[in-house]
């Protein structure tokens, strides 16, 4: 049967060839975009802490003078900031208030890429900066230990919350709490800060497309703000100029004029003399998310726009092809019925051509693709270059059947009398 | 001689309705998919309003600067400065106009009638109206003297002077309030696409930035004179750099633990295909086929990319693009290809008949071709139908950048877009049509009249 069917494929080369071309190249782009895609989307379905109440969450972003005018202007800043907290905090429609700029969810900025060493072992991660309240607003969980809180005021050593996977790769089975780790610095004689571990949270992900990386949050230390220099990202405000506040709100208390409400409070918290320098912008979470993802989902129907046309065009090339070759194999087929051939046996046969070529287009294809993938061009790992093969492959045999099942269909119901008596 | 090949053409394509109809669907749907990412590309990266020449636009980046520390290195680069902008305004020659931006990505919000709003505002200074072609409906751009006064004027979009004054017509002369400074409107323009790398919805005075001083670094764009190319103003902007680079360096004002390597004969001068928001760096973001690198604060990647490499490297995109693009075009044609060769047996005894009759090589590969471009125009019709309807169907996911407001500058058939369909369908037609064609031709007349051709 095999041989039959190779055979029978090598008599018609010529249209089977572009078939196999055809396959292998599409074979190839596809495997190209799933690799991608699938890196995009492979943590996409895992939770994030925050996305269950997620419209109950309103963030602020403020824009202040820059504190680098000096001590006085970043006191000042500092004052207003945490009056504004408190006011927010103060108001019958909130729960939690965080200042934690930069660390938001959906925020441009993914975190610092800093190094974390723990004796000799280093692991880049992401720096987050966080005050007390962010763990409950954003919806960490703590696995171990506990987050920061005042009682590290009279620490030595300022403290640091490890995500899980932070931990697990600084300090394999070991214990991490009551560690002492440092962050990695450039220069070499400065001091390296330390940090000792307070507690490990789950992983950290500010979106839907962000990967399960290695993090750890430092805290908004209140200490920063004595002495002479006062630090600027002690409340979540950052120098430049730029800080965000996030509000949780109870339940039902999303009503139409809520926005208006919050940023009138903040407006109102302002001392005088800074009054006219502060600006609000206030967004609720769920629309940060839908423009923040809006890229992502363009990304991908662009992918699919592209892949879709690829595999209508096989289609149609196979739909023509395997009719043209059943009109002129009528009396083939007609003589096959005629001498005991099912139904199911003309199905084979035609699906079977199909198939053979398809096979052979595939392996062409995955010779160039594992090339690209072996020689690192594709640097995506075993697993999700695995999946986008089989992705691909499936969906083009998935194609190949359809657009053959309905000539084959015309195929098997040839009437052998009537076929053989037009030849 | 013509009229009766159409004729035959029709008559073909009436006769065997699947083939036609497989052809046709192929072809449409091929011409209405390069439509549809050719008008996505002409939004975004065309000259479309309100560019002008795409090609006489030079973005000037800086002259690369190495910061070395013995634990790894930075690339920077430096001399992007308003000052030294006014400067080199007056010293080169090879250009016609510059101008001096700043496109802010924080948007301004406020609340107007009860909803919050945000709108995107970008700073230019007067050289901008020149560079770009901005078509006024009402009002006036600001000019020279409102930048060097710091005079408080904006120019608006319509679609902001549509949502916050109910009466576009009046709105010059009214004050909109951007990051709480009050600005008065003195002119109205057409929506600048969503898209584009121009997108604002208002354009103020660049000296009206809050602290804004000579050393501010911004966007720096030269427009160049009819007769000089990039090379020109490259080779210009080096003399003058090599003649002040003593000074230049001398003015740095980078920390002692940072030893300075200045370097030799570069100069960041971009085109529009390569700047920030050009097709490759936007195509290098999409096929991004490595895992995200993250970018270090504080510690040197240790494969950092000099701007150099960096531009080696978009050139060598070019290629992959180009590359890729040929083998998608070439699935539709292979099909055709097939599809038409798949017929010659059908149609043998017409062309023996006709090879019997006189008729030579010459006048039946012209009579196949024809029927073929039929067939392909045929398809290019259906196929401006078919992108419209994708186009506007999905405007909000392909044209807005920002679903939280309303799609500004919408998709438009122009006479690119249509010329490259009409142009496409010809070049798919002969292509897909030749060899066929001959084929078809080269039959021997013998058997093709007795049918013995399978």
């Amino acid at each position: 049967m095999i041989k039959h069917l190779f055979k029978i494929t090598w008599s018609r080369k010529r249209s089977n060839l572009f078939l196999m071309l055809e396959i292998s190249i599409v074979f190839f782009v596809l495997t190209f975009f799933f690799s991608i895609l699938s890196n995009m989307y492979k943590d996409y379905w895992k939770p994030l802490g925050f996305s269950d109440g997620i419209e109950k969450i309103y963030s602020i972003s403020a824009n202040y003078p820059s504190s680098r005018r000096g001590p006085e202007q970043a006191d000042k800043n500092q004052n207003n900031i945490e009056r504004v907290k408190n006011n927010l905090l103060d108001m019958p429609e909130t729960v939690e208030v965080s200042l934690s700029a930069r660390s938001q969810p959906y925020s441009t900025n993914k975190g610092f890429g800093q190094k974390v060493k723990y004796k000799d072992h280093q692991v880049p991660s992401h720096r987050y900066w966080a005050d007390d309240d962010f763990y409950k607003l954003v919806g960490l969980t703590m696995l171990e230990g506990k987050w920061f809180n005042m009682e590290n005021n009279n620490h030595r050593l300022p403290p640091v919350v490890l995500t899980k996977t932070l931990a697990d790769s600084l300090f394999k089975n070991k214990s991490a709490v009551g560690e002492t780790v440092s962050r990695v610095v450039l220069n070499a004689k400065a001091k390296e800060t330390e940090f000792v571990v307070s507690g490990i949270c789950s992983d950290y992900r500010t979106g839907e497309f962000m990967k399960s990386e290695p993090a750890f949050f430092t805290r908004n230390d209140p200490r920063g703000r004595k002495g002479p220099n006062v630090r600027p990202d002690v409340n979540g405000m950052f120098m430049w100029g730029d800080a965000s506040i996030m509000i949780k709100l109870k339940p039902g208390q999303t009503t139409s004029d809520i926005e208006e409400k919050l940023v009138k409070m903040a407006q109102k918290s302002i001392s005088e003399d800074q009054k006219d320098k502060w600006n609000f912008i206030v967004y609720s979470l769920e629309k940060y998310q839908r423009k923040e993802n809006a890229q992502h989902y363009e990304r991908t129907f662009q992918f699919f726009l592209l892949m879709g046309f690829l595999l209508l065009n096989i289609a149609l090339g196979f739909t023509g092809i395997i009719y043209h070759s059943i009109a002129k194999r009528r009396s083939e087929i007609g003589i096959r019925r005629a001498i005991g051939a099912t139904k199911s046996n003309i199905y084979a046969i035609i699906l079977g051509e199909a198939i053979l070529v398809t096979l052979f287009g595939v392996f062409l294809g995955f010779i160039f693709i594992a090339q690209l993938w072996y020689f690192k061009v594709l640097s995506f790992g075993l697993n999700i270059f695995t999946i986008s093969v089989g992705l691909s492959m499936g969906l083009i045999f998935l194609i190949v059947l359809v657009a053959t099942m309905f000539p084959a269909m015309q195929a098997a119901k040839i009437d052998p009398a009537i076929a053989l008596k037009d030849e | 001689m013509l009229k009766n090949y159409i004729k035959m053409a029709f008559a073909v394509m009436k006769r065997r309705k699947l083939v036609t109809a497989l052809n046709l669907l192929g072809i449409s749907f091929t011409l209405a998919f390069m439509t549809v990412i050719y008008g996505l590309y002409d939004l975004k990266y065309g000259a479309v309003y309100p560019l002008k020449n795409t090609d006489k636009m030079a973005f000037y980046d800086g002259i690369p600067l190495k910061l070395e520390h013995e634990r790894g290195s930075f690339n920077t680069s430096i001399n992007r400065d308003y000052k030294t902008y006014k400067q080199l305004q007056t010293e080169l020659e090879s250009i016609e106009y510059s101008s001096f931006q700043f496109f802010s990505n924080r948007e301004f919000g406020f609340f107007h009638e009860g909803k919050y709003m945000t709108l995107s505002h970008a700073y230019v200074d007067e050289g901008y109206w020149n560079i770009m072609d901005f078509k006024l409906t009402d009002g006036q751009l600001f000019k020279k003297e409102d930048v060097g006064n710091r005079n408080k004027v904006a120019v608006i979009n319509a679609y902001t002077a549509s949502t916050l004054f109910s009466d576009k017509k009046n709105a010059i002369g009214k004050t909109i309030l951007v990051q709480k400074e009050a600005y008065k409107v003195i002119g109205v323009v057409e929506d600048v696409g969503m898209k584009s790398s121009a997108f604002a919805d208002v354009w103020l005075p660049i000296t009206t930035i809050k602290r804004f001083n000579d050393n501010y670094s911004g966007k720096i764009t030269y427009y160049l004179k009819d007769n000089k190319t990039h090379g020109d103003l490259k080779a210009e902007l080096l003399r003058w750099y090599n003649k002040n680079k003593d000074e230049i360096l001398a003015q740095l004002k980078f920390s002692k633990q940072y030893k300075r390597v200045p370097s030799e004969g570069e100069i960041n001068l971009k085109t529009f295909g390569e700047s920030a928001s050009g097709y490759l760096q936007d195509a290098k973001q999409l096929l991004s086929m490595r895992t995200n690198e993250t970018y270090f604060y504080d510690i040197p990647s240790e494969n950092a990319v000099t701007p150099e490499e960096g531009l080696k490297e978009l050139k060598r995109l070019k290629v992959i693009l180009i590359i890729l693009a040929f083998l998608f075009l070439m699935i539709p044609v292979i099909n055709m290809i097939n599809l038409n060769s798949s017929q010659i047996g059908d149609r043998a005894s017409e062309i023996g008949i006709r090879k019997a009759f006189g008729a030579n090589t010459k006048h039946l590969v012209r009579q196949f071709l024809v029927e073929n471009i039929i067939l392909t125009l045929v398809g290019g019709l259906l196929s401006i139908g078919i992108s419209l309807i994708i186009m506007n169907g999905l405007k909000e996911l392909l044209l807005n950048t920002n679903p939280l407001r309303d799609v500004v500058g919408a998709f438009k058939l122009n006479w690119r877009i249509l010329s490259l369909s009409f142009i496409s369908a010809i070049v798919f037609g002969l292509i897909s049509g030749v060899l066929p064609a001959f084929r078809m031709s080269k039959l021997n007349v013998v058997n093709a009249i007795k049918g013995t051709i399978k």
